[in-house]
């Protein structure tokens, strides 16, 4: 029905119309106006606010549970004058972006190995089946026994944490290169090399650097565990430290700011993909 | 030496599927001369596809050769251009780049600048004469489909192609772009002296755009009949409806129920 012009209805009272067009915003899979959309994601972020700050300054929980915004404002204020919140921040960054491409640098080579060539998919694909169950947390006690307790073990259980999937998320997007391009290039003329590299590549860009937005998600998620690790700063490190000293301020600051960077690297990310590849805009996951 | 731009001799390809083989195209002998239009019609399965894979050289016979200007086929070359029922245009590349593609595999192959410069600039021709000129800056995304599918053309026209393999191109276009786009084939191949071979489901289709049409029946994959098309060579909207047109399309259409009554009981 939602596809019937609006001229048919020129009878209809003004309030079926509002009904109408109540029901056309829970379509499926049909757009809906951009005031809307915009309504309802912020929406969603002010009345979690709200509710956080009424639990708080209204005493519903105790202040040790549940920090008011103010407080946790305050506590920012603090660790940034006590030269700790930038310190956290900058390591905590390297650590997650050294994992992060590193497993970049190991996952593309071999996901486009696995996802166009047999002989590698025969090694890669299995063997990364196998690992992709392991609970990396697990690591730890090796990693340390292996690579000590600097910044090398951090770096590396991030990099095992993402590596895995990415190989596997990067292998699938050059599966997904038409065959039809690819017999298109042939018939033109174009070597194996050529289609690799003029194709299959190409045609897989912008999946990958969509694959790479979703892992670095991923990457920040093993922050605290990789902190876990004879560490004496970071953002993780300084989460769990503050439930030793129950500042639970402290902890909402630094869970909050995860939050607030993964949104601005998403947001970049995004911006980059829609700057690079202006030929490839549909589909992108979430 | 052969006379023929392109030749078949006891073509065969066989597939193996399980223990059973399918003998997708058995002993195909053509000869086909240059600036020729031979269509192929048949039902499915009737190996006219596994034709325009060999002759393309993607695919390799099973027995028997295909020659062009006498010179034996293996694998992909640039004097074979082929178009697909998908326009298959590389979609990160514009207009003018996709159809420049084969020109640039071509370039870092062999250092002739002078005749590049050429090719090249026959390329922005061939755009200009299909009316995508204006559009050689756009993605493939923006363009509709019949404009696709004449990017398609020239891209496959592009390196000057004795032969052009067309596998259903027009298939997927509404009727009036479709008869547009018979009509400019028609134009540009005779430009160019082009033979084509052009494998098209539609009867009418073939008759239009062929010389000679080919009757081909499936299992195994063979010609049953080479209808020779005997209308003038310039052709327009008014050739359908002429009386000569209408006899040969009924000519190949019962050839084609002749096939189909033949092919069903067999299953």
């Amino acid at each position: 029905m939602a596809a019937m012009p609006d001229n048919t209805h020129s009878t209809d009272s003004g309030r079926q119309r509002t009904q109408r067009r109540r029901a056309r915003l829970f379509a499926l899979r049909s757009p809906i106006p951009h005031s809307v959309s915009l309504s309802v994601t912020i929406g969603l972020f002010l009345s979690l606010f709200g509710l956080w700050a009424l639990a708080s300054y209204g005493e519903w929980v105790r202040p040790v549970f549940l920090p008011t915004p103010t407080g946790v404002l305050q506590r920012a204020v603090t660790l940034y004058q006590q030269e700790i919140l930038v310190r956290d921040l900058w390591i905590s960054n390297v650590r997650v972006f050294s994992g992060f491409l590193m497993a970049v640098v190991v996952a593309i080579p071999l996901g486009m190995l696995a996802g166009n060539m047999r002989i590698f998919s025969a090694a890669i694909d299995p063997f990364m089946g196998f690992l992709r169950y392991m609970p990396v947390p697990a690591f730890i006690p090796l990693l340390v026994l292996y690579a000590g307790i600097d910044e090398l073990p951090k770096i590396l259980l991030i990099f095992i944490g993402t590596v895995v999937q990415m190989t596997i998320m990067v292998g699938d997007v050059t599966r997904q290169v038409q065959a039809d391009l690819i017999r298109a290039a042939m018939v033109l003329g174009a070597n194996g090399r050529e289609i690799f590299r003029k194709v299959i590549w190409k045609g897989s860009l912008p999946g990958i650097v969509d694959t790479l937005r979703i892992n670095l998600g991923f990457a920040w998620t093993y922050l605290v565990v990789a902190e876990l690790v004879a560490a004496d700063e970071g953002m993780g490190f300084r989460i769990l430290r503050s439930q030793r000293f129950m500042q639970t301020d402290t902890i909402f600051l630094y869970i909050l700011l995860i939050g607030l960077l993964g949104i601005i690297f998403d947001f970049l990310f995004r911006r980059f993909h829609r700057w690079a590849f202006p030929w490839s805009q549909e589909g992108l996951r979430k | 030496m052969s006379a023929f731009r392109l030749e078949a001799t006891d073509l065969t390809r066989t597939f193996e599927s399980g223990s059973q083989a399918v003998v997708a195209l058995q002993s195909m002998t053509l000869q086909v001369g240059a600036a020729q239009v031979v269509c192929l019609v048949g039902p499915s399965g009737c190996g006219k596809s596994t034709f325009l894979s060999l002759a393309a050289g993607l695919d390799e016979p099973t027995q028997g050769s295909l020659y062009i200007d006498g010179v034996a086929i293996e694998g992909p070359g640039a004097d074979r251009g082929m178009v697909f029922q998908k326009d298959c245009l590389f979609p990160w590349l514009s207009v003018r780049d996709n159809v420049r593609f084969g020109l640039g595999l071509l370039e870092t192959r062999r250092s002739h600048g002078a005749s590049m410069r050429r090719l090249r600039e026959h390329c922005d021709e061939l755009l200009d004469r299909v009316g995508l000129w204006p559009f050689r800056d756009s993605y493939p995304s923006q363009l509709s489909g019949g404009m696709r599918q004449r990017a398609g053309i020239v891209r496959a026209l592009a390196t000057r192609p004795a032969v052009l393999l067309m596998d259903e191109p027009f298939g997927a276009l509404d009727a009036q772009t479709r008869e547009d786009m018979q009509i400019l084939l028609l134009e540009l191949c005779r430009e160019q002296a082009t033979t084509v071979i052009f494998v098209t489901h539609d009867v009418e289709e073939a008759v239009f755009l062929g010389d000679r049409v080919l009757v081909m029946k499936p299992r195994p994959g063979r010609v049953v009949a080479d209808v020779a098309v005997n209308l003038p060579a310039s052709r327009d909207r008014h050739t359908k409806l002429q009386q000569d047109f209408q006899a040969i399309r009924g000519e190949v259409l019962d050839h084609l129920y002749q096939v189909m009554s033949n092919a069903e009981p067999s299953g």
